[in-house]
């Protein structure tokens, strides 16, 4: 798990530190950095499983992702890591030079708690990763290190759920197997690999989905024409129809009619979605969410963090990180587990956790969390936090 | 001393209102009047003690605003627990300490305006009968409504409720509306 995660140079993060929970949420204005703490985040993670290339958002010149064009190339990402007892900070430097036509390796170093920095070594920066790199080197101390960056790390999910896509068959592809894009497109595909890997384990994702929609008896998964997988650097455009038959998410009711995926809601699917994550046989290790309170009733909005949470506690390794804009998803988190987002007059970003403001504590006494941040405002929370810190 | 008047309909009672909070306290000279459903002070959900809840959230947003104290009158409409709630907040200092006067209207402002027939009469320029226990009328802006026309009369407005403020038997008042007025008047006299 990340205890604490700092990031130096990157868009407007031009020196950000923030202590991390299991689960934590991260609020604050349009424009003040939520989404770029969780693309760095996402990047450190992709460190660990993709080469440098690959790690950051693609599109364009990567010295457009720095803070300053003009001085330091160099984006710094760093996250102190606890895992199976160990505890230590992973740090990467990439180059983003303007000009290049992608990111390059500064350096990578593995720093265990009260020890000095232990470079990773890469025989060939340009095509290694952490895993590549020790496994291609293996003894005790390498075999150790690649185990704990992958158990805290690798396989990071970040999703921007669009329920349009969560609802679209697709054509079942083994690539994708057990994952969703970003969009949540592959839902059904994902289905039906767990209904495939272990009935059992669909029965209970089943189940608990009937719980939470009794109108619904059953969740079938269907043959007929559908979408392919959007290639990688096309992840937000719509997939292409196919020849091919694939896989599509139907519902059976309780009064015997059958509805497609396309005709159910949109919290419908993604309690479905969340709800699938969480009965994954490896659920990713970090999942990044923007805005997961998007076409959920805010009723249903204690169910989806229900399901997160179980989903933490059942497998005590993942650790989910979300932005948010609704006071009523913040009403389901303590203090400590948010951290408040601002952006400063000079464009860069700061961030404030309310876990440090005492006024917060003693107004939960009366209000919900999400109720003092609507009343206070971002501002003078933001004020609050460091007037406290002084 | 700087003072927050935080009431249901604020150009309807603030004259009333301010007249008989000078009344009971004459040092309160700087007052300043909002309307308790205004948005900025905003409790979203409604989940648990709604009353409380907007009762702390207006003294806590009076202490930030820089007022020395806050006096908050609001409805009782027929809902017993809204006293229950009042009085919680009058005596919660966990959350904020500023000094407070809270009060809880049975059932609504009219009543008080009800409960002094000579000052109405005066305000009216017309006799009126004493009118029924104003705490046991359900629906005093329409019982008050009713009585002027049956004289004939069209309702004056808040100046017609600030004349009777300004005329009214204060211990008449409390007397006849034990629940509300004289318990808040207690709270405001020791504020």
């Amino acid at each position: 798990m990340i205890t604490q995660f700092h990031v130096k140079n990157y868009k407007a993060l031009r020196d950000v530190t923030l202590p991390l929970k299991p689960i934590h949420v991260l609020i604050g204005p349009n424009d003040s950095g939520k989404t770029s703490i969780l693309e760095a985040i996402a990047a450190l993670c992709r460190s660990v499983d993709f080469h440098f290339d690959q790690i950051f958002p693609s599109g364009g010149n990567p010295s457009h992702l720095l803070w300053d064009t003009l001085g330091d190339d160099v984006v710094s990402l760093t996250a102190e890591i606890t895992d199976h007892g160990a505890t230590g900070e992973y740090r990467i430097g990439c180059i983003l030079r303007p000009g290049a036509d992608q990111p390059t390796r500064d350096n990578e170093t593995w720093t265990p708690h009260g020890k000095a920095p232990h470079p990773i070594p890469m025989t060939n920066p340009g095509s290694t990763t952490v895993q590549t790199a020790y496994c291609s080197n293996v003894n005790d101390v390498g075999r150790g290190l690649v185990k704990l960056l992958h158990d805290a790390l690798s396989g990071v999910a970040f999703f921007r759920w669009n329920p349009r896509m969560l609802k679209l068959p697709v054509v079942l592809d083994s690539a994708h197997r057990l994952s969703m894009d970003s969009s949540g497109f592959g839902l059904a595909q994902c289905l039906d690999d767990i209904l495939g890997l272990d009935r059992d384990r669909f029965r209970k994702l089943e189940t608990k989905f009937c719980d939470i929609f009794p109108e619904i008896k059953s969740v079938q998964l269907v043959s007929e024409r559908a979408y392919q997988w959007p290639k990688a650097n096309q992840a937000d455009d719509l997939p292409h129809a196919a020849e091919a038959s694939g896989k599509s998410i139907y519902f059976q009711l309780q009064n015997g009619k059958s509805i497609r995926a396309a005709q159910a809601s949109d919290g419908l699917l993604l309690v479905l979605a969340y709800l699938t994550l969480l009965h994954l046989p490896e659920p990713p290790r970090v999942i990044l969410v923007e805005e997961p309170e998007n076409g959920i009733h805010p009723k249903r909005l204690g169910e989806i963090i229900k399901i997160l949470r179980q989903l933490i506690e059942g497998q005590n390794r993942t650790q989910i990180l979300m932005t948010t804009h609704s006071p009523y998803l913040l009403d389901l988190f303590k203090p400590e587990e948010v951290t408040l987002c601002k952006k400063e007059p000079d464009g860069s970003v700061s961030v404030h956790p309310l876990g440090l403001l005492p006024d917060v504590k003693k107004q939960l006494e009366v209000f919900n969390l999400g109720e003092i941040w609507t009343a206070e405002g971002d501002e003078a929370l933001a004020k609050s936090v460091v007037d406290g810190e002084k | 001393m700087r003072v927050l008047v935080v009431v249901e309909g604020k150009h309807e009672h603030e004259g009333a209102v301010g007249t008989l909070i000078q009344r009971l306290r004459t040092d309160l000279v700087d007052l300043k009047f909002d309307r308790l459903a205004n948005s900025d002070i905003h409790i979203h959900h409604g989940k648990g003690r709604g009353y409380f809840k907007k009762a702390i959230r207006w003294m806590l947003d009076a202490q930030e605003d820089g007022f020395d104290a806050i006096i908050l009158l609001v409805d009782r409409d027929r809902v017993a627990e809204r006293v229950v709630e009042i009085a919680e907040a009058q005596n919660h200092i966990a959350v904020c300490r500023i000094p407070r006067a809270l009060g809880v209207v049975v059932e609504a402002f009219d009543a008080w305006m009800l409960a002094d027939e000579k000052a109405v009469s005066a305000a009216l320029g017309a006799a009126i009968d004493t009118q029924p226990e104003p705490e046991g009328i359900a629906h005093p802006k329409e019982h008050f409504n009713a009585l002027l026309a049956g004289l004939g009369l069209e309702w004056g407005g808040a100046a017609l409720y600030t004349r009777i403020a300004a005329t009214l038997d204060i211990s008449k008042l409390a007397a006849r509306c034990p629940q509300g007025f004289a318990v808040f008047a207690n709270r405001l006299r020791t504020m």
